[in-house]
């Protein structure tokens, strides 16, 4: 019996040194600042479309309560939203082709991923996309005009 | 361990109300604390221009619940008090606005379920 005890402290013990470290559920505004410049380096951003972070963690953050880990990218997926639309005006205004090819594919093939948890925000990125390949960048201007007042551009 | 069990439950309420998103409603659990903000985190986006975000809670404590802008937290709507019958969180929004949705009560605290109508109404 005793022997029996011991393996299976053993079993346990092993399972647990196994395990991955636990991740924080919650983060106060420091940690989320920090999640949110890691998480924007993964992201790509058009010329001239870069958020200021600071500003952006300091709006959408935690503040003197705790926000749950991960709460960031909902914010991030947002803003590189903005970014996209507007570096694809930025492009057409400019006559850069090369850019705004660039910009529609994002918005083709990226911006309708973001936020599965919002089936309608993604339904209306496709829809954004495919009216700013026709020509008609209305849906984006409005999710610009809605959505992204409050970023700092740098 | 308090304010942890309540933000457990925000977790919880993104988790939960993420999946019927297609529809233009869905039903929703909300923690509420006494005195303190809760911001949950899932949003939310308005296809239908004009479209009013209304809310309806079971019985379960007297609780506020207020719309704002998901990456702007100094640009939401009043809060305002729930009740068993559906009411306007918000009115008139524009079409491709995402918002998010924040809890409090001015008298005590706890978690209700309800119903969340955010396009076409």
């Amino acid at each position: 019996m005793e022997r029996q005890l011991i393996a299976l402290l053993a079993v346990v013990l092993v399972s647990g040194c196994a395990a991955p470290p636990a991740q924080p559920a919650f983060v106060d505004q420091q940690q989320y600042a920090k999640a949110m410049r890691d998480s924007a380096s993964n992201l790509t951003w058009p010329d001239g479309r870069r958020p200021d972070l600071d500003v952006l963690a300091e709006k959408s953050g935690p503040g003197p309560d705790k926000a749950p880990a991960g709460s960031e990218r909902i914010v991030l997926e947002m803003t590189n939203s903005c970014a996209w639309y507007l570096g694809w005006d930025d492009a057409r205004k400019r006559g850069d082709q090369a850019a705004e090819s660039k910009a529609l594919k994002v918005m083709d093939e990226v911006l309708p991923k973001f936020s599965p948890e919002d089936p309608d925000g993604q339904r209306y990125a496709r829809q954004a996309a495919a009216k700013a390949k026709a020509g008609d960048g209305s849906l984006a201007a409005d999710y610009v005009a809605n959505n992204c007042d409050s970023v700092l551009w740098k | 361990m308090k304010r942890a069990l309540v933000g457990l439950l925000a977790v919880g309420f993104a988790m939960l109300s993420a999946a019927p998103a297609q529809a233009a409603s869905t039903t929703i659990t909300v923690p509420f604390k006494h005195n303190q903000i809760t911001w949950f985190t899932t949003a939310r986006t308005i296809t239908v221009a004009g479209s009013d975000i209304d809310a309806q809670v079971a019985y379960g404590g007297i609780m506020q619940l207020a719309w704002y802008k998901c990456g702007d937290r100094n640009t939401r709507g009043a809060f305002v008090r729930m009740e068993e019958t559906r009411k306007h969180v918000g009115t008139n929004f524009r079409a491709g606005t995402k918002f998010c949705l924040a809890s409090n009560s001015p008298y005590t605290e706890g978690t209700v379920g309800g119903t969340l109508w955010w396009s076409g109404n």
